[in-house]
């Protein structure tokens, strides 16, 4: 089931009464079972296989590698359990997609005697346990991090289901002791998980499936399309994307905080960023942490010596970093392309940036107003620029929409107005409530602080306003013009 | 957390009183809208081509007879059928006159969204159109969801419509002129729709010319015009589909069909695009179709 | 105990004045210690004791203390 359904609407309260009326030392367990529930109805019954199965085999190396004293034994451990690891996400994920390349690259028939047939997995959430998985090892590896014996409190760990589908990939040293404190009721995390669920709601299901049914439109079918409609389009896009993800971001907080559970934050303002960089430290944070942590940083040192003062090397380690966060973003070459770009960018921003800094003092912009407006706008581009092969449905398409981006006005008219006045009004609106809403949060008065009533007046509204305008985007009723 | 469950409670109970409150209120402009509080004796049924085509305040005064004006954006043959079972339950025995509009897309899915029954669902309460929307609807949390709330049952289409009726705003709003070149070059790409007839709605609209009929009203077909470069696309078809309403014509004198299309066809002025007349065209029509009406209301 | 030398190399990496740095001390504490600078910071440790430090040793450093400790080993 997914956070916008009856289903779940259903499963949270009762889930939550369990979780309340059981003995303290016996919450982890009511929690364990309703993911496992939550991630069985799904419907793809050897998903939870593949859970359990990477749960007890983090849990047990874990315990093994900290037992180990010799380094040798130590490596074999952390480097088996990893390539376990490893070996189960690019099965369930890749293996459709290195069949596909393989069979063009030697124009193999249907019935290759070389490849086995299989039916297609689908991955829903492997992708984040496993990298879960991963980090927890290499943190104990590295002696950050002792390992947990509760193999309960671990599975939960591992499937907690507010954060099972879509992440935050949490790190054992912010979770695991939270789930070994008391509960107590806390008036106050009830109340902000409550609020921030309906928050992420609304910008899921009233703005992101809203944008989403202009920008299917387009990258659906490009060559209809030229000029305008297609920069408007990777621009919405650009904001589909992130109320989608940072709306189930929220949705995913709100609930753990039902548990008083404080999951990590994945986005900070990401399109105020003000270069590419900062852009990753405000994006799906708890991934680009991982990259930086596991991939990166080991890569930078070891590279260190290529290159003036191991710049090379840096940018190198940049490439490799980004390559793969494009590869697991999923099995398409448009994935691919995407995470080089902002491989790319970053490497040669290494090269760049002393020279950036040596121009800004001389034009004396250092510092102003006006130079942090024009690379926040300058980031931003550059980041929709990449969005196009992220969304693109082949990279022919994104190639064509590279290239038309600025043919002309285009069809704009139609675009905007192809599901109607009453729709386009209805996103624009609820665009500015968002940014007002926004603006409001950072002038930095906190919530209580208003009235009673206008703070109820504020959450009725919010239902209301979801219930009114909520978009069922399967079920989409396309406007077409009979 | 008693102190907790009592303000959800409280909280819950104010939502459910704001979703009655606007759920009722949309109601009634979509009801003002449509012009269900009139007693209609002349019913008018169909999509997009009626709301834009045909100024129904206009047809009123000069019938000297209410006219309802029941038209949603991309009502198929299947939806219409649901309308008027609707209409005839709610509002029985006024109807003299059902005008339907058809084109040569009537007996076609395709180009149709699949979903428009979605637009009925503030209807739910009339047994017949909840009948309609269980069997459409798409999953039970769907329909479920419409039942006990109101307000989820108004998407951005009809929300329109409500409002416009609450704000008395039923005029055609369209004022300009359909781009012909690009209309040509679009019609050369592939990209208008073509024409098919598919039995399963040609039995719709035979059920629907003998529920209209088992009422005691009369029932004109009325081919609100397009623009004559898409039915010169295939025109073998679309002669199929206009000797289907003659025949229906023929068959029954309760039963006529106004075609329309060889008079404003080329008259691309009147149209804001393809298949759509603007303000001028829906005056000009319209008082074409007064005459007509009366003319068959006279017999 | 932190050592002048490891402090004078850090400070200078880092081209900042002064900084109290001792056992407990970690990167993030430290203005404009970040994983450029570390790797910099590394680098120039290994020029200025004339060693070299493997990979996993450096990575699993978590203050300045560690570093100091682990340059003695190496050292010795």
């Amino acid at each position: 089931m997914t956070f916008n359904s009856l289903a779940f609407f259903l499963f949270l309260p009762a889930v939550w009464l369990a979780f309340y009326a059981a003995a303290d030392r016996w919450r982890w367990l009511v929690l364990l079972l309703a993911s496992y529930a939550f991630y069985a109805a799904l419907g793809v019954p050897y998903l939870l296989g593949v859970l359990l199965g990477v749960t007890a085999i983090t849990y047990g190396c874990g315990l093994m590698l900290a037992r180990a004293g010799e380094e040798t034994k130590r490596k074999r451990i952390f480097w088996g359990s990893v390539g376990v690891n490893l070996s189960v996400l690019v099965g369930m994920k890749y293996l459709p997609f290195l069949e596909e390349n393989l069979k063009r690259l030697f124009h193999l028939g249907q019935k290759s005697p070389l490849l086995p047939v299989h039916p297609v997995l689908v991955g829903i959430g492997v992708s984040y346990f496993v990298l879960q998985a991963i980090s927890y090892l290499a943190d104990i590896y590295l002696e950050t991090q002792e390992p947990e014996t509760h193999v309960g409190r671990f599975a939960l760990y591992m499937a907690f289901f507010p954060k099972l589908l879509q992440g935050p990939i949490e790190r054992a040293g912010d979770l695991l002791p939270q789930l070994k404190q008391t509960y107590r009721f806390d008036y106050d995390n009830m109340r902000s998980g409550l609020l921030l669920f309906a928050w992420g709601l609304v910008k899921k299901v009233v703005i992101a499936d809203r944008l989403a049914l202009y920008v299917n439109a387009v990258y659906g079918d490009v060559h209809a399309w030229s000029g305008l409609p297609l920069l408007l389009a990777t621009y919405f896009y650009a904001l589909q994307i992130y109320f989608d993800f940072s709306g189930y971001t929220d949705m995913a907080l709100g609930v753990g905080r039902l548990f008083n559970l404080r999951l990590t934050q994945n986005f900070k303002s990401p399109y105020l960023a003000t270069s590419v960089a900062d852009f990753w430290r405000r994006w799906h944070i708890s991934f680009s942490r991982w990259i930086l942590d596991y991939i990166f940083k080991p890569l930078q040192m070891i590279w260190r010596n290529w290159g003036t003062k191991g710049t090379a090397g840096m940018a190198m380690a940049l490439l490799v970093t980004f390559l793969a966060s494009g590869v697991w973003h999923g099995a398409r070459w448009g994935y691919v392309v995407w995470g080089v770009t902002h491989g790319i960018y970053l490497a040669v921003s290494v090269y760049w940036n002393p020279h950036q800094k040596k121009l800004h003092k001389v034009l004396r912009l250092e510092k102003t107003g006006v130079l942090r407006v024009w690379q926040m706008v300058v980031t931003f581009h550059l980041i929709c620029f990449s969005w196009i092969f992220f969304r693109a449905e082949s990279l022919s398409d994104a190639l064509y929409v590279m290239n038309n981006l600025f043919t002309g006005l285009g069809n704009y008219r139609g675009f905007l107005f192809q599901h109607g006045t009453t729709e386009l009004a209805a996103l624009l609106m609820g665009l500015s409530i968002i940014f007002a809403v926004r603006l409001l949060w950072t002038s930095g008065r906190e919530m209580p602080d208003y009235p009673g009533w206008l703070r109820w007046a504020g959450y009725v509204s919010l239902v209301e306003w979801l219930l009114l305008f909520n978009i069922d985007i399967q079920r989409a009723f396309l406007y077409f013009q009979f | 957390m008693a102190r907790f469950l009592l303000k959800l409670l409280l909280f819950s109970a104010l939502i459910l009183g704001v979703d009655r409150l606007a759920g009722t209120l949309l109601k009634h402009g979509l009801d003002r809208y449509f012009g269900f509080d009139r007693n209609a004796a002349v019913l008018l049924v169909g999509h997009s081509h009626t709301m834009l085509g045909i100024d129904a305040e206009l047809l009123q005064r000069s019938l000297g007879m209410p006219v309802a004006k029941y038209a949603v954006n991309g009502a198929n043959v299947f939806d219409r059928q649901a309308m008027l079972r609707h209409y005839f339950s709610d509002y029985p025995g006024k109807v003299k006159l059902v005008v339907y509009d058809v084109d040569d897309h009537t007996f076609t899915g395709d180009g149709l969204s699949s979903n428009s029954y979605r637009l009925f669902y503030p209807y739910i309460g009339n047994a017949d159109m909840n009948g309609y929307l269980q069997a459409n609807a798409g999953s039970w949390s769907e329909y479920f969801s419409r039942r006990v709330l109101l307000s989820p049952r108004f998407n951005a289409a009809v929300l329109n419509l409500s409002l416009r009726g609450l704000l008395g705003l039923f005029d055609n709003f369209k004022t300009g002129s359909v781009d012909i070149p690009s209309l040509e070059k679009d019609i050369l790409a592939g990209r208008r729709p073509g024409i098919l007839i598919d039995p399963e709605y040609v039995n719709a609209m035979e059920e629907t010319i003998q529920l209209v009929r088992s009422r005691g009203a009369r029932l004109v077909f009325c081919y609100i015009p397009s623009v004559d470069l898409l039915s010169r696309m295939d025109p073998a078809r679309h002669t199929q589909v206009v000797d289907m309403f003659q025949r229906y014509d023929r068959n029954d004198e309760g039963v006529e069909f106004y075609n329309y299309q060889e008079i404003f066809g080329s008259r691309y002025e009147l149209f804001s695009d393809a298949i759509h007349l603007n303000r001028e065209g829906q005056q000009i029509f319209t008082a074409q179709l007064k005459m007509d009406l009366q003319h068959t209301l006279s017999r | 105990m932190v050592s002048e030398k490891l402090k004078g190399v850090i400070l200078r990496e880092l081209d900042l004045e002064d900084f109290d740095m001792v056992d407990s001390t970690t990167a993030s504490m430290v203005p404009g210690w970040d994983s450029l600078k570390h790797v910099r910071i590394i680098m120039a440790i290994e020029e200025a004791y004339d060693l070299r430090f493997r990979t996993l040793e450096v990575i699993r450093l978590k203050s300045v203390g560690e570093l100091q400790a682990l340059i003695d080993k190496k050292t010795a």
